[in-house]
């Protein structure tokens, strides 16, 4: 079996060897395994072969092993290695079918200690940032908790930002997430279910719901489609949210992402399921209706009315900048009747200084507006000021006087720019700026008509689609009621109605969810 | 027939647009003068009591389409024709529909635009949402009817604070006597828009709270003839009986003479979005009455199967059935009212209520 195993870690390309076999520690010789560790890992520097006696006077070949970087030194050092090299041991303990036991129950003071049998847990386990014990003449290992090392420090977040609610945002980590989430829900039904997905990274991912509260046929759903994953390569959670979206054709999204905590304790209040993956600070949120990327959290947090005027103000927004180019456009081609005389007049004279006619004006400045967004996005921040002045010169009022466009259009381009990056939620703001361009070609070709159609297509495409089972167009069609409805935004005191968008038990009856 | 549910709501909805939009935007009851508006209240009486021998019959199959239960009542030979002229008179009934509304859309916006393409654009939204099913069809509705209502609302307001509205252009009432208004009503107003609303009995199959349905559509019969009223008495107080009478389309003559004091100069575009969300829904659902009769009558599995060609079909029909403006209104409001309306709205049903009847009542006396 060893062989077995160094011929596949040198036969690189036939082989599956990012794989390792589950197959029993069936060697008792510490030379052997240390040594099929190092072929395996490739004598990869970091990982740390850590070779002593355990006892103080002459006792058992031990070693020790550990990634280094991930681990934490100072546990390593001070609670595995000092005392188990200055353990006294009695000739009865020495015994190698009790020693494991001994170590486990007397010497090594420190919490998570597992014993290991077979390679692949302990690959797992090492890579975990778990210490590895390995005895001269025992095939068992142990692994000892001693994960650390340096991650990124607690911050605000990137996105989601708010002006009143905790500052604090997820992080890397995924222990840490889940701590966040847990310091906020203080309650034993909030469960946690951890899975690997990866074949190449093993990438951990944490299920987390209230028990009692999400609908269970929900949770489910989601467990069943994630086990269904089969990638190589999980490195955010994006991988994870096209793999289990219920409709991969569609510009909407239909599971929202967030960074905040709040907004993660909030939604798991409501019922819904939130999937946590490490490497990333967005966590998952499932089901995620259209409405929802409208509401942030922070709503909650101030006076109920401000915040169904901004609710509404928000969708507003949506919508302005979806079909405000379009708009103009179908105005000053088709149907000029419907603008005021004097405006009429006015855009006229500008249109006849411009070359270009309105639907080319705004496809131009469109994408001029696309192309420095993106720019804005991925460049250096030392040159952010050069880009924020060339982007003012090319929108703006030298565009009008070089006579490229008109003045009228720079200011829906804006109002539309300006409206697409007010809407909360990055995802569904990047639907409407797909939309937008194929609203715009059939109000130039059509109007108002072609416009119109192909709002109703989108709506009932949007109509159409479901998350995890919801209907993404709830809770306005079909009619439901839910707490967070932007017309029912209630006082938190009166928000005693539980959503209906999943069938459950109320928050009252957390405990005994037998009668879910 | 397809797995799915719309609640009461949504069908209310969809009534409230199916009967309402094309009625308020193409000329309705114009020969009665200043009287249209009784018209619509007597053309939707009788559109109720039609409603109720449509009720009754979807009793004795709540779960079937008309299409199906006729084969039932009348026996496989006589009730498969029954069902092919019921497809057929939706699919001529849609084709109207679709005409009419590219007749107008080419009248007043797209004046060189040949209607082909205006059918050809609208028959592609159609098709796209009914592919998606009755389900996302309703729930499409029940978004846009928040829409409709704005737009109502809104050209409502502007055309009633205008100052055009003169009341005393709705007098003398009944100058011409009952007999007159009566004339127009019956069949003219009962039939449409009131008695069009026979092809919900292919919907009825879907919804799910078959108790409230009765009250639902009587409901939505009763709002939309008040509001066709409505709009028929606004247009005649705006536009005197003269110009009412002359019109193609009253309402769209009464929001284009708003003076400019609001930001819209006019409403034009107010009223081209009414017309085209309702034709939408108008033509949507005749097309899926069509198809689901079609699947039923010939055992198909798969309605999805049959929406591009009764799609084509339909479109063809709607170029085919008449070759102007003038001999399409001729079509539409002559022959088709009393050749093919009274039969399909009036006898047919009421035959298959009768039948229907007499074998329910000989399977209570065997069963005894």
């Amino acid at each position: 079996m060893e062989k077995d195993g160094n011929e596949r870690s040198k036969s690189t390309v036939s082989s599956p060897h990012w794989t390792v076999p589950s197959v029993p520690i069936d060697s008792t010789k510490l030379g052997v395994n240390l040594e099929q560790i190092r072929q395996k890992t490739g004598n990869s520097g970091d990982i740390i072969i850590r070779e002593f006696t355990i006892g103080s006077d002459e006792g058992l070949q031990a070693a020790i092993i550990y990634v280094d970087g991930i681990v934490n030194n100072t546990t390593i050092n001070q609670f595995v290695m000092e005392v188990l090299m200055n353990v006294m041991l009695s000739s009865t303990q020495r015994t190698l079918n009790d020693l494991i036991q001994v170590i486990t129950e007397k010497v090594v003071p420190i919490g998570g200690l597992k014993s290991l049998l077979k390679w692949d847990e302990l690959y797992d386990a090492l890579l975990l940032g778990q210490t590895i014990l390995l005895i001269d003449g025992s095939n068992e290992a142990l692994s000892i908790a001693t994960s650390g090392g340096e991650v990124r420090s607690i911050d605000e977040p990137g996105t989601d930002n708010s002006i009143r609610g905790p500052r604090e945002g997820f992080v890397e980590s995924l222990a840490t997430n889940i701590s966040m989430v847990r310091r906020r829900i203080r309650n034993p039904n909030l469960w946690l279910e951890s899975m690997t997905l990866g074949q190449v990274t093993h990438t951990r991912i944490g299920i987390m719901y209230i028990n009692g509260i999400a609908d269970e046929a929900i949770v489910d759903e989601a467990k069943r489609r994630l086990q269904k994953i089969k990638l190589d390569g999980i490195l955010e959670s994006g991988y994870i949210e096209k793999m289990i979206e219920d409709q991969n054709f569609t510009p909407f999204p239909t599971i929202l992402a967030t960074e905040r905590p709040d907004t993660v304790a909030a939604n798991l209040l409501e019922g819904k399921i939130a999937i946590l993956v490490d490497g990333t600070p967005f966590i998952l949120i499932i089901p995620a209706v259209f409405n929802q990327f409208f509401q942030i959290t922070e709503d909650s947090y101030h006076r109920y009315d401000i915040s169904i005027a901004l609710r509404f103000l928000r969708i507003v927004m949506f919508i302005i900048s979806m079909i405000g180019p379009s708009v103009y456009i179908a105005a000053t081609t088709f149907h000029q009747e419907m603008i005021p005389t004097q405006l009429v007049i006015s855009l006229v004279s500008q249109l006849e200084a411009t070359p270009f006619t309105a639907f080319v004006e705004a496809l131009l400045m469109e994408v001029i507006f696309e192309i420095l967004r993106e720019a804005g996005v991925r460049m250096p921040k030392s040159i952010g000021s050069a880009v924020s002045i060339v982007g003012a010169l090319v929108i703006g009022q030298a565009a009008v006087q070089a006579g490229l466009v008109s003045a009228a259009m720079v200011i829906v381009v804006s109002l539309t720019a300006i409206s697409s990056l007010a809407t909360p939620v990055f995802s569904i703001a990047v639907s409407a700026r797909l939309l937008r361009f194929v609203l715009m070609i059939s109000a130039a070709t059509f109007g108002f008509f072609g416009m119109i159609l192909t709002l109703i297509m989108i709506i009932a495409h949007m109509c159409s689609l479901r998350s995890f089972g919801v209907p993404y167009m709830a809770p306005y069609t079909p009619v439901m009621h839910v707490k967070n409805n932007p017309f029912q935004a209630l006082p938190i005191w009166m928000r005693h109605l539980v959503p209906k968008l999943m069938k459950r038990p109320t928050t009252e009856q957390v405990g005994d969810q037998d009668n879910a | 027939m397809e797995k799915a549910k719309i609640s009461t709501r949504q069908l209310l909805i969809l009534v409230l647009i199916f009967e309402t939009v094309s009625a308020i935007i193409s000329g309705f009851g114009a020969e009665a003068k200043q009287d249209a508006w009784i018209t619509a209240i007597i053309g939707m009486l009788g559109g109720i009591c039609l409603f109720l021998i449509y009720h009754r019959l979807s009793l004795f199959y709540p779960d079937l389409p008309i299409t199906e239960y006729a084969k039932k009542i009348l026996g496989p030979v006589v009730g498969r024709f029954i069902a092919l002229l019921y497809v057929v008179y939706f699919l001529f009934n849609g084709s109207l529909v679709i005409r009419e509304f590219a007749s107008m859309a080419v009248s007043f916006v797209f004046i060189q635009t040949p209607f082909l393409v205006i059918i050809a654009l609208m028959l592609v939204a159609v098709m796209y949402v009914i592919g998606k099913g009755i389900e996302v069809l309703s729930r499409t509705a029940e978004l846009f009817f928040a829409v409709l209502f704005l737009v109502t609302t809104t050209g409502l307001t502007l055309i009633l604070t205008s100052g055009n509205v003169d009341l005393q252009n709705l007098r003398p009432v009944l100058e011409e006597g009952w007999l007159t208004v009566l004339k127009q009503s019956i069949p003219g107003t009962v039939v449409f828009p009131f008695g069009e609303v026979i092809v919900f009995l292919m919907l009825f199959p879907y919804v799910n709270e078959k108790r409230k349905m009765k009250k639902t559509v009587i409901t939505g019969l009763l709002i939309s003839g008040c509001f066709i009223g409505f709009i028929m008495m606004v247009n005649v107080s705006v536009l005197g009986v003269d110009l009412f009478t002359r019109t193609q389309y009253p309402l769209l003559t009464t929001s284009q003479l708003i003076e400019g004091r609001a930001f819209l100069e006019r409403l034009d575009a107010l009223f081209l979005v009414t017309a085209i969300v309702g034709g939408f829904f108008r033509i949507s659902i005749y097309l899926y009455a069509t198809i689901i009769g079609t699947a039923t009558l010939f055992g198909i599995p798969s309605y999805r199967k049959l929406i591009i060609p009764l799609s084509m079909v339909m479109f063809i029909c709607s170029i085919a059935i008449a070759s102007n403006y003038v001999e399409f209104i001729y079509t539409g409001l002559r022959v088709v009212r009393f050749y093919v309306q009274i039969p399909m709205l009036f006898i047919i049903p009421l035959i298959l209520l009768l039948v229907g009847w007499i074998q329910e009542k000989k399977k209570l006396n065997s069963a005894h």
